[in-house]
C-alpha cells in the first residue's frame, strides 16, 4: 500500500464505511475477514457490508486469513487511481475466492467461476454499467489468471 | 456553543496548552499558533499542502483534529529555522529548483526528513510513495524527487556535486533535418537535469544561463509566512459566499433578516443592497473587452456556484451559519451546458436583461463572431485535389492551483482601500474593482504577495469586489478563502470547444487551403471569452504555411461553471486537434506524419500572416503592407533531440509494440509540432525601477508578478548581468500597486520577454549612470570604454573602482545623487517559441486503460535566462498538459451540478505514478529578446494530448478526436474500430 492515505482513514473507518470502490474492502472479503464489534457481534465482513455498522456500535477489530496466494486487476484513469472496477482473488484452503469493487452499491465477493452472474452495475462519469460489467469480466478473468 | 476540549501538546519543542473547540482541526490550531508554514489546500487533506509531522510522523493536519494531539508531539517547518543557514533537506530543494511556488514546501521538507530518519538511502519508488500524498501542480515531481535524493546523500555525507544542465551536442546544423541513427543513445543523466543543446551564436555570460538558485528559495523553504493568508490582523472577519444550486434562475426574493440577527454577523450583502455596476472580470488591459455583463450581485444565477449573497462574520463557522439563514425564493429557468446546444433554436437566453452591452446576438447566446481570413479559402478548396473534414470535441478542466483564490482587505488610516490578494494582475485588479468599491484608483493598493500558483485562474478579478465591499461595509478587515469545491465550481476552467477543420492538400502534400471553425463555450459570462478563442484561431492557423486560410468562431454562452484564462490559453485547444487532424491526413494519404508536418511546417522567415487579424489588437485591413515574420527557429534540432530520446525507430519494431508476456497490451508513440507565441505585442507592458544601494547593490522593483515561476529570479539574473554583479546583490520586490511600476501581469508567456526587457533597459540606465560616475573616479575620457564585471567598473588599463566605491561616492560624497534606472518595455513582435513533443504509451486493448510511460519534449526558448527554472516550467506544463489529455475533467449532472469538485474524483497526477518527463532546451538567440530570451512557460502545454492521440493511434490503429483518454472512451472507440 502506498503511504499517501497519512491519516486520512483506518482499516476500521474503511470498514464501517463500506465505500463501493474500496480495494481494500475486496483485499479484507477475499481474507475471509471477520469483524469484531465493540457490542459483541462478529459478523463476516460479508455479512456486514450488507447490514452496515449498527448505530451506536463501533469497529474494533478485523481479523483475515492470511494463508493463500493474492491476486489483483484493475483498472482506472491512471496507475494511481481509485479503481473503475478492480478485481481481487485468492486461493484459500477450500477453494478460490474473488471480489469486486465498482460494480455494485457496495463491494462483492462473486463465484469464481461465474463472477459476472446477476451483476447490473450503477455507472457514473468514470464508467457506465455496461462499462463496468465488461471490466468485471476481463478484470476477474485477469484476477484468477494470477493465482498460480 | 460547541464542547471544548483542554489539551497540552508539544509544538516544535515548546509545551503549549490551550482549550479548543472540538470541531477545530489542527491545521486551524496550527496556523493560530503562528506555524503558517502549514497550509490549505481543502478540508479533506488529499493535497498534502497541510501535512505536519506528529510524533515523528508525516500526517495530515487537515484531518486530524486538534483535541486529538493531547499529549503529542507536533513538528512544522518553522522548527528548522534555528539559524540564517537551511537545514541540508532544504538547501537540496533550493537547490535543484524543487520549488516553484513553494505553497507545499512545508509538507515536502516534513516528510523528507521523516523518511530520511528512518531511511538514509530511500529508493526511487520509497521517495515517490513518501510525497505521493503532496499534490503539486508545478514541478512534475521531478525535482523534488531529486531534492530528496541529493539531501539523502548529503546527510550521508556524500557529495551529491554539482546541479546544472546536461549540456548536449547538437544533431544537426541548425537548419536542416537530422537523420535518425537508431544506434545513436541519447544522454544518460538524472530526468531532473535539462538537456541544453547550445547554440554557437549564444556568448557565454556571468549570469544569464546559469542554474542560479532562485531569490525566493530560502523563504518558501524555510515557510515563512509570504503567502496572502499569512497574516494577522486584529478584528479581522471571514467573508463566506451564498452559492447558487441551480444553473439558471432568477432571485425572487432575498430575506436575510435571519443572517444579520445572527451574533457574530456583521454584514450580509446581495443584489437588494449593492450597487449594480456592470463590468468584466477577466484580467485585461484597458478596456476591458465587452460584453460587461457580470455585477456583484445580480438578481439572476447562471451556473451552479454563481454568487448568491455574502456574510462577513467574526469566525468562518459564523458566517457559515449565517448562509444557511439566508432565504432565497428561485424561479427556476431552463439550463443549456454544451456549446452546441446553446446555438440551437429555442436554447434558453442566458442573457436576457437588457442592460448589458455589446453581446453579439444575446437571443441566440452568441456573445461574439470572431472572424479572420487570408487569401480566398472556398476558391482553394473546391480546386484542391484532397480535401479533408474532422471535427473534434475539448472538455472543460481546472488551473487547480493548491492555493485556492484567497484575498484580504481593509482601510488603511487614510481611508484607502489596501486588497492583499493572490493574483496574477494586481494592477489590472485594482484599476477594474475600483468603479465596484465607487472608489478612485489612487484610494486602492493592491499587494501580491508570494502566490501558490494561478496558471490563469488569477489572472481575473474574482474576489476583490466581495472582500473589498465587505471591509468598505465593515470598516473592519475582511478575508475571503475559497474552498476547493468553490475553486472548481466558482472561480475560473478551460474553455470547451467543438473544433471543425476543412484541410485542402494538393498532389505534392502541401497545404493549399485551412478552414477552422470554433464554437467556443465560455459559460455563463465573457471574461476571457474573446481573447481565448481567437488565440485558438491563431494558435491553430499559424503554425504551417498555408496560402488561404480562414477562421470563424461562435463564442457561445451556456451554464457551466465559468471558463477563463488558462496556461495555454486557447493554444491545448487548438493545436490538440490540428496535430490530430495533420497526422490523420498524412496517414490518408500514405506518408509519415512528420514528413508531411515538415513539408509544411513554418521555419525562419516566414510570415506570420493571420496573428495580426487576430487578437485585441487586430487590424481591420484585409491585407497589410507587410506581416511580422519569424526570426528564430530551433524547430529541426528540437526534433532531432526528441526522436533520438524517444527512440522513435521502435515503432518499426513488432517486438516492441506487442510486449509478448502480455498480449493485450500495444505501444506506440506519438509527435506532435508546437508553436506558441511570446507575450501580446503592441499590447503587454512591464516596468521595472532598480537603485544602487551604498555597499554597490541594488533594489529592483518589478510590477511583474512572480507566481512561483521564478519570474522574480531571472528579472534578476538580466539585471545581475548588465550590472556586472552576483544575483545576490539584486534584491527583487514584486508587486504593490502603490511601489512597484506597472505592469500587465503573468500571462500570455510575456514576463521574460517583456518584463525582462524594462529589466535589461533599466539596467542599461544605471549601467550608463554607473560608467559615468567611474570614469569621473578613474579619471578616464570616454565613460563608454569602462566594463561592469565582478562587482567593480573597469578602465581599458586594468584599473577599476568597486561598485561599493562609487555608491559611496556618489551618494555621500561629491556631485550626490541617486543612481536610478526606470524603464518600460512594449513590443511590436511575438516571436515564437518551437517545441518538440514526443510521448510514449501502452494501451491495454481489453479495458481501453491508457498508461503513458514516458514524455519528453525539446523546445527552443531563445536563451533560458535560467535553464533550471525554465525546464521546471517545461516539466509542470508538460504535467497539467498530461491530466488535460489523459485523466482531468468535469462531470456535471444533468442540473449543471458538477459531480466531483474534489481531487481524486476530479484526478490529477501524483508523485508515484508519473510517467518519466525529460526535457531538452535548444538554445536560439532571438534578437528582439532579452540576451536572446523567447517564451517558455504555456509551449508545454500545447503538444502532449495530440502525441498522446497519435501514440494511441500508432498503438492501436483507432483515432480518438475527443478528450480526455479516459478508460471507457478508448475501449469504446476500439471498439466501434
Amino acid at each position: 500500500m502506498p503511504s499517501t492515505l497519512r491519516t486520512l482513514a483506518t482499516i476500521g473507518g474503511t470498514v464501517a464505511a463500506g465505500g463501493p470502490d474500496s480495494v481494500l474492502l475486496a483485499v479484507l472479503l477475499v481474507a475471509d475477514a471477520r469483524v469484531e464489534l465493540a457490542r459483541g457481534g462478529t459478523p463476516t465482513l460479508d455479512e456486514l457490508l450488507d447490514t452496515g455498522v449498527p448505530d451506536g456500535d463501533l469497529v474494533c477489530a478485523v481479523t483475515v486469513d492470511t494463508d493463500g496466494e493474492v491476486a489483483t486487476a484493475a483498472t482506472g484513469r491512471t496507475p494511481a487511481d481509485v479503481p473503475i472496477v478492480a478485481a481481487v482473488a485468492r486461493t484459500a484452503p477450500d477453494g478460490r475466492r474473488l471480489a469486486l469493487t465498482g460494480v455494485a452499491a457496495r463491494v462483492l465477493r462473486v463465484d469464481p467461476d461465474d463472477p459476472t452472474a446477476g451483476l447490473d452495475p450503477p455507472g457514473d462519469f468514470r464508467g457506465s454499467g455496461a462499462y463496468r460489467r465488461h471490466l468485471a469480466a476481463t478484470l476477474a478473468r485477469r484476477a484468477l489468471e494470477g493465482l498460480r | 456553543m460547541s464542547a471544548t476540549v483542554d489539551i497540552t501538546f508539544e509544538l516544535n519543542g515548546t509545551t503549549i496548552a490551550r482549550e479548543v473547540a472540538a470541531a477545530t482541526r489542527l491545521r486551524e490550531l496550527l496556523r493560530a499558533e503562528g506555524a503558517f508554514s502549514v497550509k490549505y489546500g481543502s478540508d479533506s487533506g488529499e493535497t498534502g499542502a497541510g501535512a505536519v509531522l506528529v510524533d515523528g510522523r508525516l500526517a495530515s493536519s487537515d484531518v486530524i483534529l486538534a483535541a486529538q494531539i493531547d499529549g503529542r508531539r507536533v513538528t512544522t517547518l518553522e522548527a528548522f529555522d534555528t539559524a540564517r543557514e537551511l537545514h541540508p533537506v532544504q538547501a537540496a530543494f533550493a537547490a535543484v529548483g524543487a520549488f516553484q511556488s513553494g505553497y507545499s514546501a512545508g509538507a515536502m521538507i516534513l516528510g523528507t526528513i521523516a523518511l530520511l530518519a528512518e531511511n538514509p538511502d530511500p529508493s526511487e519508488a520509497e521517495i515517490r510513495d513518501m510525497l505521493s500524498g503532496i499534490l503539486d501542480r508545478e514541478t512534475a515531481y521531478v525535482k523534488p524527487v531529486e531534492a530528496v535524493k541529493r539531501a539523502a546523500a548529503v546527510l550521508r555525507g556524500e557529495d551529491p556535486g554539482p546541479f546544472g544542465p546536461l549540456v548536449t551536442a547538437p544533431l544537426t546544423d541548425g537548419t536542416n533535418p537530422a537523420e535518425l541513427d537508431p544506434t545513436d543513445e541519447p544522454p544518460v543523466g538524472s530526468p531532473a537535469v535539462p538537456r541544453l543543446v547550445p547554440s554557437r551564436d549564444v556568448p557565454d555570460m556571468a549570469v544569464v544561463g546559469k542554474p542560479e538558485v532562485k531569490v525566493d528559495a530560502v523563504r518558501l523553504a524555510k515557510g515563512k509566512p509570504v503567502f496572502t493568508d499569512d497574516i494577522e490582523l486584529r478584528g479581522m472577519l471571514h467573508v463566506k459566499v451564498l452559492r447558487s444550486p441551480h444553473a439558471h434562475a432568477r432571485i425572487v426574493a432575498i430575506d436575510d433578516s435571519a443572517a444579520r440577527a445572527l451574533a457574530g454577523v456583521h454584514a450580509v450583502l446581495h443584489h437588494g443592497n449593492t450597487p449594480r455596476i456592470k463590468y468584466a472580470s477577466g484580467g485585461q488591459s484597458w478596456p476591458n473587452p465587452h460584453p460587461h455583463d457580470q455585477v456583484s450581485f445580480d438578481d439572476k444565477v447562471r451556473h451552479v456556484g454563481d454568487r448568491v449573497a455574502a456574510v462577513a462574520a467574526e469566525t468562518p463557522e459564523i458566517a457559515e451559519a449565517a448562509l444557511r439563514l439566508i432565504e432565497v425564493t428561485y424561479e427556476v429557468l431552463p439550463a443549456v451546458f454544451d456549446e452546441r446546444d446553446a446555438l440551437a433554436p429555442g436554447a434558453p437566453v442566458i442573457h436576457d436583461e437588457d442592460d448589458t452591452e455589446g453581446i453579439h446576438d444575446a437571443s441566440r447566446n452568441i456573445v461574439h463572431h470572431i472572424g479572420a481570413q487570408r487569401g480566398d479559402v472556398d476558391a482553394a478548396l473546391a480546386d484542391a485535389p484532397h480535401v479533408f473534414e474532422q471535427t473534434f470535441r475539448v472538455h472543460q478542466v481546472q488551473q487547480c492551483p493548491i492555493e485556492p483564490h484567497v484575498a484580504v482587505a481593509w482601510l488603511d488610516p487614510d481611508e484607502r482601500m489596501v486588497i492583499r490578494t493572490s493574483t496574477q494582475v494586481p494592477f489590472h485588479v485594482r484599476r477594474m474593482v475600483a468603479p465596484l468599491l465607487e472608489m478612485d484608483i489612487k484610494d486602492i493598493r493592491v499587494v501580491k504577495p508570494r502566490i501558490g500558483g494561478g496558471f490563469g485562474a488569477k489572472q481575473e478579478m474574482l474576489i476583490e469586489d466581495i472582500v473589498g465591499l465587505m471591509a468598505k461595509t465593515t470598516r473592519r478587515p475582511c478575508r475571503l478563502e475559497l474552498t476547493r469545491e468553490e475553486e472548481f465550481v466558482a472561480s475560473r476552467t478551460r474553455h470547451p470547444q467543438t473544433i471543425t477543420y476543412r484541410t485542402g492538400v494538393d498532389d505534392e502534400g502541401r497545404l493549399v487551403a485551412q478552414d477552422m471553425y470554433v464554437i467556443g463555450n465560455t459559460g455563463p459570462y465573457g471574461t476571457h471569452g474573446y481573447t481565448v478563442q481567437t488565440v485558438t484561431g491563431l494558435r491553430g492557423l499559424s503554425q504551417y504555411v498555408c496560402p488561404n486560410k480562414r477562421f470563424a468562431c461562435d463564442v457561445v454562452y451556456t451554464n457551466i461553471p465559468v471558463p477563463g484564462a488558462y496556461r495555454g490559453y486557447g493554444a491545448p485547444q487548438a493545436e490538440f486537434a490540428l496535430e490530430a487532424h495533420l497526422e490523420d491526413i498524412a496517414r490518408a494519404l500514405g506518408q509519415d506524419p512528420i514528413e508531411f508536418k515538415r513539408r509544411n511546417w513554418v521555419k525562419t522567415g516566414a510570415e506570420l500572416d493571420i496573428a495580426p487579424h487576430l487578437g485585441e489588437r487586430s487590424v481591420e485591413e484585409e491585407e497589410l503592407d507587410e506581416y511580422p515574420r519569424i526570426m528564430s527557429d530551433g524547430i529541426e534540432e528540437c526534433v532531432a533531440q526528441a526522436l533520438r530520446e524517444i527512440r522513435w525507430h521502435r515503432r518499426d519494431d513488432p517486438a516492441w509494440r506487442t510486449p509478448p508476456d502480455r498480449p493485450h497490451i500495444r505501444r506506440g508513440l506519438g509527435f506532435a509540432f508546437c508553436m506558441h507565441g511570446t507575450a501580446i505585442p503592441f499590447l503587454d507592458m512591464g516596468g521595472c525601477s532598480i537603485k544602487l544601494n551604498d555597499d554597490g547593490s541594488f533594489n529592483m522593483l518589478v510590477g511583474a508578478t512572480d507566481l512561483g515561476t521564478g519570474a522574480d529570479t531571472v528579472l534578476g539574473q538580466i539585471a545581475a548581468e548588465v550590472l556586472g554583479v552576483p544575483l545576490e546583490d539584486i534584491k527583487v520586490y514584486s508587486s504593490d500597486t502603490d511601489v512597484t511600476p506597472f505592469d500587465t501581469g503573468a500571462y500570455a508567456s510575456s514576463t521574460t520577454y517583456i518584463s525582462g526587457t524594462a529589466a535589461l533597459k533599466a539596467a542599461e540606465v544605471v549601467r550608463k549612470r554607473l560608467k559615468e560616475r567611474a570614469a569621473m573616479l578613474l579619471g578616464v575620457d570616454e565613460p563608454c570604454t569602462i566594463e561592469l564585471r565582478d562587482r567593480r567598473a573597469w578602465a581599458p588599463d586594468g584599473r577599476s573602482v568597486s561598485l561599493e566605491e562609487i555608491a559611496l561616492d556618489s551618494l555621500h560624497t561629491q556631485d550626490q545623487e541617486q543612481i536610478m534606472g526606470t524603464a518600460s518595455h512594449v513590443s511590436p513582435d511575438c516571436p515564437p517559441p518551437f517545441g518538440a513533443q514526443v510521448a510514449e504509451v501502452e494501451v491495454d486493448t481489453e479495458t481501453g486503460q491508457v498508461t503513458v510511460t514516458r514524455l519528453v519534449m525539446a523546445v527552443d526558448c531563445g536563451v533560458a535566462i535560467n535553464p533550471i527554472t525554465a525546464s521546471g516550467q517545461v516539466e509542470g506544463g508538460m504535467t497539467q498538459a498530461l491530466g488535460y489529455a489523459h485523466c482531468e475533467e468535469f462531470a456535471l449532472d444533468d442540473e449543471g451540478r458538477m459531480l466531483n469538485a474534489a481531487f481524486g474524483p476530479y484526478k490529477i497526477y501524483r508523485a508515484d505514478e508519473m510517467p518519466e518527463t525529460v526535457v531538452y532546451l535548444v538554445q536560439t538567440l532571438e534578437d528582439s529578446g532579452p540576451f536572446g530570451a523567447k517564451a517558455v512557460a504555456e509551449i508545454p502545454k500545447d503538444g502532449v494530448a495530440p502525441a498522446i492521440r497519435n501514440a494511441i493511434l500508432d498503438a492501436t490503429g483507432v483515432a480518438i478526436d475527443e478528450l480526455p483518454f479516459t478508460p471507457e472512451r478508448v475501449w469504446r472507440a476500439l471498439r466501434s474500430s
